[in-house]
């Protein structure tokens, strides 16, 4: 194997996966795991997160839910209240009405009807909300009874005087005694055309409709707002008289006013076109002069939510709904006030803060609390990542710790597989390679302690970073006094900083800044109590797990310098000496056809662009014996003569021995010469004709290769006296390639740049197409021989 | 990062571990006996067998194409039988062969058949490879890295760039089926030379050749040889 061994040792490194996309040793699960030890944690918060929002959630939902329903319950109450308050509040009228037309049966004249004023008094006198009276019948008798002052009431009768139809007032105290009188212009007015009276005639048999509603209108005298029931029935005349009863609404609006609807809430009573019969506020903000209590409307803008129940109630009917209206929600509830034949709907609301309140503030904990919880479930999460980060570094470091043992043994068994390891006369480059590749030093270096004692030999150093040994350096007691000290007494350096320390100042300056190195562990060696040499690290890494190696190989490493300097370095020492006897150094130029030869002038130097180039290559034959030694240098000078024989005929510019290379120059001048490489090929045909049969006839195989390019080189004469003709360049370069990647022995490889020119003369076989990073794609072909 | 489902490599680790294998022979084609090999970082097994057809078939096993039976094939410590594809074909990509069957793609030029391996498996910048190509090419006697079709090449250059793929990167194992059929003495000597380099490296491998002379003189260099019979592997030491 040593045969075709590297002459340079190479570093055992494994550098297999470096640069690998899909690392085949490391398995797609750690990963999956890695990402879930990060995730996991992670998306447990999130869960936790996502499960309490929704909690909140739901459970805000579910509140408000019963927050609402108990506010409807509520305002249902109130709703059931306030119909009663209301139907209360009207029962006068029903009642009173009903009463009135079996009371007042008689025939209306122009004389005062004492019972129904009797009833009037009375009934005003006790019932607040009622206003007045009125009583007709078809003949246009119109009799009237209304509060006057305190306590005092006013009798109206509609009567023509003197040919005008007048109003004429009677005014009584509480008991009917009369005090005083007066009249006020009635033109035109008939009582049969009123509304009230001729609505309340229409609808006399319909038992639903008896009692006759009018819309409310404001009594502008008295600033009330008035709602008038009337009743038609047959006096015993025969002729029809209608019963009018006039309820003021004022009274029902202050107490809607007065009703508490929840904190905030509020009542109205609206016929279905949005007027409002009354409620909270309806004179608010108005002038008493101008407000028309009748023409109150709904409004929109300052009354959204109302606005918004009526019509749902419009759609839907009553019921309780929930309505938004700047940025509040409300509950609203709407009902028909039954008693009246006009729909009349009560409507209710209070925000739902009023009620919900609490499921408010409810929702504002809970979210505090919710986050509570998950800041506290982050911090856990975050501590669980960062404990299985935690345990993940400790298994791997763990694991660095035992692939150090591995790697550690490996080492060992790499040294102790080595073959002569204890034998001073092998070297063992090994020592020093595992040395740097386990302490991961800038350089490693074995130092034997020669027998005189004044002195360090080097004799192995390896720098991993260049995969170089070197050996032979050399340092003595002289220049390094106190590291010499310190290596007798045996004990170990470590020193951070050795071009500081004063025992290794001076080796620091001449051995170790070659590499720049500052760090500095120096381990004697020692065998039988003796020191006989000494383990340097140059920068050494891991100093925690480095002395065992250290250790392994001092001990190798003692064993080896225990054994005397051996025989053969001594020997060695004296051999080396330089011969006494010098010879001429000899300045032969080594041609066999002087270059110019013919041209009979000197070449200039200078670059040549188009020279033909051949280089033809003898592969040293292996000898056994030295027989066939003689009998090949005797082919050989054959052959040497030949080729100049050939040349010579072929007019070649120059050929030139060098080693067990022949290099052939078909012609040197600045101006491109065709012809120069048509002779050159024509003479390499010729020499391997020659070189087959001479070869052959010797009975030696062919082993010579052919190679010839056509291009630019530099040429000069080198040296003086004398001087020495040399060409060099890419041409050379090209045909050395050629000759060396011949494809068979015996064979002529030629360029592309060749081929060009010679097509013409010779035949060819194209090899192939290749690439050069510095040439790019040439093609290459091989000369088979002339036309 | 460690786990314990990855695999540490180690240097003790054999490269090609065969223990008793035995491929299933309706599938594969390959006689279905037990196969037993063990190449450590370094070694170099050499194995004569006749039929070549065979000797590509147990180079499949070798590199986990051919489905077993029973018993165990590992490269560098890794059963075929454990890997997903994708991980078994980036072992794949530390492997070097030289098919007898020559294996290379006529529509592209012979430089992609050579670089592609490298190229699909590591982020090796490509002018370190064509550098490389470049010096294993040169080494074997091309006169560069070839860029026409390899149907085009003569069947000695073809053969070159065989090695040259083969030896690309730095493979962990090889497998040379036949690699040196009909070389001359001086690529014997190129080829033998890289074949050393690498196995002072720690590359195994595995050489495969009908007769001995299909190794010339490293009969002596190798770790063990072997023939390859129906039946099995045999060795071939003292005979």
């Amino acid at each position: 194997m040593a045969l075709f061994r590297d002459p340079v040792p190479v570093r055992r490194e494994n550098t297999l996966s470096a640069a690998e996309i899909v690392d085949p040793t490391k398995s797609p699960a750690s990963d999956r795991r890695r990402i879930f030890q990060i995730l996991g944690p992670l998306v447990g918060v999130l869960l936790v997160i996502a499960a309490i929002t929704g909690i909140s959630l739901h459970n805000y939902q579910t509140t408000r839910k019963g927050a609402i329903s108990l506010s409807n319950d509520l305002l249902r109450s109130q709703q059931r209240y306030v119909t009663q308050e209301v139907s209360d509040y009207l029962a006068p009228a029903s009642i009173g009405s009903l009463i009135a037309q079996d009371m007042f049966r008689d025939p209306l004249t122009n004389a005062t009807p004492d019972t129904f004023m009797l009833y009037g008094r009375s009934i005003l006198t006790h019932t607040p909300q009622v206003d007045s009276f009125y009583i007709a019948n078809d003949q246009g008798q119109f009799w009237m009874i209304t509060r006057h002052g305190q306590d005092g009431f006013e009798q109206t009768h509609f009567q023509i005087d003197s040919g005008r139809q007048v109003y004429h007032h009677v005014y009584t105290d509480k008991d009917g005694n009369i005090t005083g009188e007066g009249a006020d212009p009635a033109d035109g007015y008939n009582v049969v055309t009123r509304p009230w009276f001729a609505k309340a005639v229409k609808h006399q048999n319909d038992p639903d409709r008896q009692l006759h509603w009018t819309d409310p209108y404001a009594y502008i005298s008295t600033h009330q707002f008035i709602i008038t029931a009337s009743l038609a029935y047959d006096g015993h005349d025969g002729h029809k008289s209608v019963f009018a009863i006039n309820i003021s609404l004022n009274q029902l609006t202050s107490f809607l006013n007065r009703l508490q609807v929840g904190r905030s809430g509020q009542a109205v009573i609206v016929d279905m076109h949005g007027q409002i019969i009354a409620g909270h506020n309806v004179a608010a903000g108005q002038d008493p002069k101008t407000f028309d209590p009748g023409n109150v409307f709904l409004d929109p803008k300052t009354q959204p939510v109302f606005t918004h129940a009526l019509n749902r109630f419009r759609i839907k009917g009553p019921g309780t709904g929930v309505v938004e209206a700047n940025g509040r929600n409300y509950v609203t509830i709407a009902s028909e006030l039954p008693f009246v034949h006009r729909h009349w709907v009560l409507l209710l609301n209070a925000p739902e803060s009023d009620f919900a309140d609490f499921a408010q503030t409810a929702r504002r904990q809970n979210i505090g609390f919710s986050l509570l919880v998950v800041g506290l479930a982050s911090m856990l999460a975050l501590a669980l990542v960062a404990q299985g980060r935690h345990v993940e570094r400790l298994r791997k470091r763990l694991q660095r710790g035992r692939d150090q043992i591995k790697a550690e043994n490996a080492s060992l068994l790499e040294i102790a597989s080595t073959p002569d390891l204890f034998d001073p006369a092998h070297e063992v480059p090994i020592l020093t390679e595992a040395l740097t590749a386990r302490t991961s030093a800038r350089r490693a270096s074995l130092w034997r302690l020669l027998p005189d004692g004044d002195r360090m030999l080097c004799e192995d150093a390896f720098d991993p970073s260049r995969d170089v040994h070197s050996t032979g350096v050399e340092i003595s007691r002289r220049d390094n006094g106190k590291l010499f000290e310190a290596l007798e007494e045996g004990h170990t350096l470590s020193i951070a900083d050795a071009s500081q320390d004063e025992r290794t100042q001076n080796f620091q300056r001449v051995i170790m800044r070659a590499v720049g190195a500052n760090t500095l562990l120096f381990q004697p060696v020692r065998n039988a109590h003796k020191t006989v040499g000494a383990i340097v690290l140059e920068d050494p890494g891991q100093s925690e797990a480095i002395e065992h190696i250290i250790a392994i190989v001092a001990s190798v490493v003692a064993l080896r310098f225990a054994k005397p300097f051996d025989a053969a370095a001594a020997e060695g020492s004296s051999g080396l000496s330089v011969p006494a006897e010098k010879h001429d150094t000899r300045f032969d130029e080594g041609f066999l056809l002087e270059p110019s030869a013919q041209a009979g002038e000197p070449v200039a130097a200078g670059v040549y662009p188009q020279v033909p180039v051949m280089v033809i290559s003898f592969v040293d034959p292996y000898a056994p014996d030295r027989d066939s030694i003689a009998r090949a240098m005797t082919v050989i000078r054959t052959l040497s003569l030949e080729i100049q024989k050939i040349a010579r005929d072929s007019g070649l510019f120059s050929v030139q021995v060098v080693s067990n290379r022949l290099v052939l120059v078909g012609g040197c001048s600045q101006t491109p010469d065709p012809s120069a490489a048509v002779r050159l090929a024509d003479a390499a045909v010729s020499i391997r004709e020659a070189c087959l049969s001479s070869l052959a006839a010797a009975d030696l195989d062919p082993v010579f290769r052919i190679g010839m390019d056509v291009g630019s080189v530099m040429a000069s004469e080198l040296g003086e006296a004398p001087s020495v003709f040399n060409i060099w360049g890419d041409a050379l370069n090209g045909a050395e390639l050629l000759t060396g990647s011949a494809p068979d022995a015996g064979t002529i490889q030629v360029s592309e740049q060749a081929y060009m020119i010679l097509r013409e003369h010779f035949l060819f076989r194209a090899r192939g197409m290749f690439y050069l990073p510095n040439s790019g794609i040439t093609r290459s072909f091989i000369l088979a021989g002339r036309r | 990062m460690a786990e314990t489902d990855d695999v540490f490599p180690n240097s003790l680790d054999a490269r090609l571990e065969l223990l008793d294998a035995k491929p299933q022979f309706d599938e594969s084609g390959l006689v279905s006996s037990r196969y037993n090999l063990r190449l450590n970082p370094g070694e170099c097994a050499l194995i004569e067998c006749r039929d070549m057809g065979q000797a590509a078939l147990f180079a499949d096993m070798c590199v986990g194409l051919i489905p077993l039976g029973d018993g165990h094939v590992r490269c560098m410590g890794l059963d075929w039988a454990d890997l997903d594809e994708r991980r078994s074909n980036a072992l794949r990509g530390r492997i070097g062969r030289v098919v007898v069957t020559g294996g290379w793609v006529d529509l592209y030029g012979t430089h992609m058949n050579i670089l592609w391996p490298q190229l699909h498996h590591t982020r090796t910048p490509i002018d370190k490879l064509q550098s490389q190509a470049v010096h294993l090419a040169v080494r074997l006697g091309l006169p560069g890295l070839p860029v026409i079709p390899p149907g085009r090449l003569s069947s000695m250059d073809r053969q070159r760039a065989a090695c040259v793929r083969a030896m690309m990167g730095e493979p962990a194992l090889l497998l040379l089926e036949h690699p040196m059929e009909g070389a001359s003495a001086s690529l014997m000597d190129a080829f033998l030379s890289l074949v050393t380099d690498l196995r002072d490296r720690g590359c195994a491998v595995v050489w495969m050749a009908p007769d001995e002379s299909g190794w010339g003189d490293y009969a002596s260099d190798a770790t063990i040889r072997l023939r390859l019979y129906d039946d099995g592997l045999f060795s071939m030491r003292g005979s």
